[in-house]
Order: structure tokens, then C-alpha cells, then sequence
């Protein structure tokens, strides 16, 4: 039930763009998908941050934004030097998003395992 | 956990939100970008192209085909009423070679003078027919490829007859055709009209610039023969 508001949020987030269909310029597109890609890193940094216990709220929404920002100007920079940063952007952030989604899914099941043996300790004691 | 973060939720709830309109923008953004020609590749415009080309050749194709299917209907339309111009034509044709309609035109008129037999008679038609006449009468009883000549005989008299219908002196044929012809046909030199002067029969022949020949009084009817099953 911790994660209900953020998923809330999630899907609130999607009906949200839905409903206020942003227009962003075609050729912004591009930069658009490496900017989400950032924000995701970003946001699973932060769920990994809080099962490490060091999370914070203005770190996230700053390198929420600024990472989003920073990969679209990369690839944006990237076009205009006709140097592919765009690729390598995706590249990083698509390994990061993958470490961090490891590094989750241990921190899930190890809390989970843990519940589960003192429940099952408690039981014999 | 709970006791160190403090309103982690929220500021993650901020992110997702955030996240969420992104995502929802990009995906709007990419539909409108799939549907943009000047932002494809170049291999994808090619393909687009190609399929493009291909797909306008095989409507030409078949606005060509279309149109020919159209140019050929008007053409049966036209085969049609040339068909029906020439089945008219031919029924015509038939009609007066069977004497079931009047028949009109020039040609020569002879009568007969002196005491003519039936096959004179028949002779002299022959020779007319074999003068391409087009259309004969006698004493205005249309002679037609089935027509009968012969005679009847009463008390005092025989008498000469067509299709059974008696012909009363002075006899007169008159056929449509090339008058001159005709004409020639039968006062050849040894022809049929030396013949029947020696027996004291003349012909008295006059070319006709206009004449009307009668139309048989009634319809053949033909009850046995039938045109052969064409396979």
C-alpha cells in the first residue's frame, strides 16, 4: 500500500498528458523519448535511494528535471555536431535504468525473504 | 523505513506524474510523427514511395482496364444496333425474295402473247430468275421459291394457274431487277423468246422505271423444317 500513491500518481500523470495533449514540435520528438528515458533512470534512482535509506525528495525532482533536460540537450548538441550522443545516451541510461531495476528487485525480495523468516521464527518461537 | 524518509511518497508521486505526462506527450508526439512524411528516413520514404508507385500503377491499371470495359460496352452497344441494322437488312432481304412484302423498284414487264404452256411458263421465269430478277409476278401473283405453276382444265378451257390461282389471258410478268439484263436475257439470240416464236408466241417487253409487284396474299407457313441445332 506505500506505493499506491506513486503509482497513483503514474497513472494520474498519463491521463493528465492525455487530457492536456501537449504539441510538442515533431522534430522535438527525438529529444523528447531521450528526455523520458532520463526521467525514468531518474525516478528508479530515487526508488533505490529509498530502499537505501537515502533518499531525498529535492535530489530526485532536480535530477528528475535537470537529467531530463541535460539527455534531450546532449542529443539535441549531439545532431548539431552530427556526433550520435543521442545513441550514447541511450545506451547509458538504458544500462543505468537496468541496474537500477536489479538493484530494486534485490532490495524487494530481500525485505521480503526477511518478513517471511521473522514471521516464520516467530512462529516456532 | 517509514520513520527515516519523510514524505518519500509525495515526492515521488511528484516524479510519476511528471514521468507520466512525459511518457503520455511522447507517445502523442511519436503517433503524429509516424504519420509525418517530412520527418521519415529515407529508407522508409523509398519503401513508402515504391508501394506508393506500385499501388498508382495497379489504379492505372485499372482505370485503363475500366475504361476499356466501358469502350468495349459502347462498342457491343454499337455491334448491337449494326447487328439489329443488319438483321433488319437481311429480314428485308428474305422478305421479298419470300414475296411476303411488296416489292419496288425498276425492271421490265412482258406480256405474253399466244397460247403459252405451263412449263413455257416455267421456262421463262427460270430464265428471269437466272437474270438475277429480284422479285417476279404473274398477272400480279407474286412468284416466290416455294410458288407452283401449272393449269386447270374446265369444259371449255384450260386455263394456266399460279399457287393455284388462275391466270386469264393476256398474261403479264413483270420482275425487278436490272431491266436491260433482263431484257437481254431473253431475247438472246436461240433464247427462250426464238423458242416461243416458233410457236407463235411473243413477248412483248417494256422496261419499267418504277414498278410495284404485289406481296403474297398470305403468309407461308412452315411447319416441318426447322433450322439444325448449331453446337
Amino acid at each position: 500500500m506505500v506505493w499506491l500513491i506513486p503509482v497513483l500518481g503514474l497513472l494520474a500523470g498519463i491521463l493528465l498528458g492525455s487530457i492536456i495533449s501537449l504539441q510538442i514540435p515533431l522534430t522535438m520528438a527525438k529529444y523528447l523519448s531521450i528526455a523520458v528515458l532520463a526521467a525514468l533512470d531518474s525516478v528508479l534512482g530515487g526508488v533505490r535511494c529509498i530502499y537505501e535509506n537515502n533518499f531525498n525528495g529535492l535530489i530526485l525532482l532536480s535530477g528528475f528535471i535537470s537529467n531530463a533536460l541535460l539527455a534531450a540537450f546532449l542529443a539535441f548538441l549531439g545532431d548539431q555536431l552530427n556526433v550520435d550522443l543521442y545513441m550514447a545516451a541511450v545506451f547509458v541510461f538504458g544500462v543505468r535504468i537496468f541496474q537500477n531495476l536489479s538493484a530494486i528487485r534485490h532490495y524487494v525480495l530481500s525485505s521480503f525473504l526477511k518478513k517471511h523468516n521473522l514471521h516464520a521464527t516467530q512462529r516456532k518461537d | 523505513m517509514k520513520k527515516h524518509i519523510h514524505g518519500w511518497q509525495i515526492y515521488l508521486a511528484i516524479t510519476f506524474i511528471l514521468l507520466g505526462i512525459m511518457i503520455s506527450t511522447q507517445i502523442q508526439t511519436q503517433n503524429r510523427l509516424m504519420s509525418d512524411l517530412s520527418l521519415q528516413s529515407t529508407s522508409d520514404l523509398s519503401i513508402m514511395l515504391k508501394n506508393l508507385t506500385d499501388k498508382r500503377w495497379q489504379l492505372s491499371e485499372e482505370i485503363e482496364e475500366a475504361e476499356n470495359n466501358l469502350i468495349h460496352s459502347q462498342d457491343d452497344y454499337k455491334d448491337d444496333s449494326e447487328l439489329m441494322s443488319r438483321i433488319d437488312s437481311e429480314l428485308e432481304r428474305l422478305q421479298l425474295i419470300n414475296g411476303t412484302i411488296e416489292a419496288v423498284g425498276s425492271g421490265i414487264s412482258i406480256t405474253v402473247q399466244g397460247n403459252l404452256l405451263s412449263s413455257d411458263l416455267v421456262l421463262l421465269i427460270n430464265e428471269l430468275w437466272a437474270a438475277s430478277a429480284e422479285a417476279v409476278t404473274i398477272n400480279d401473283f407474286r412468284v416466290t421459291p416455294t410458288s407452283g405453276i401449272g393449269y386447270i382444265e374446265t369444259l371449255d378451257k384450260t386455263y394456266l394457274t399460279c399457287d393455284g390461282n388462275v391466270l386469264h389471258e393476256p398474261i403479264t410478268i413483270k420482275a425487278i431487277g436490272n431491266g436491260p439484263i433482263l431484257e437481254k436475257s431473253l431475247t438472246m439470240p436461240g433464247g427462250i423468246a426464238d423458242n416461243l416464236s416458233l410457236y407463235q408466241i411473243y413477248l412483248h417487253m417494256e422496261l419499267q422505271e418504277e414498278m410495284q409487284l404485289e406481296a403474297l396474299p398470305t403468309q407461308p407457313q412452315l411447319r416441318y423444317g426447322k433450322i439444325p441445332d448449331k453446337e
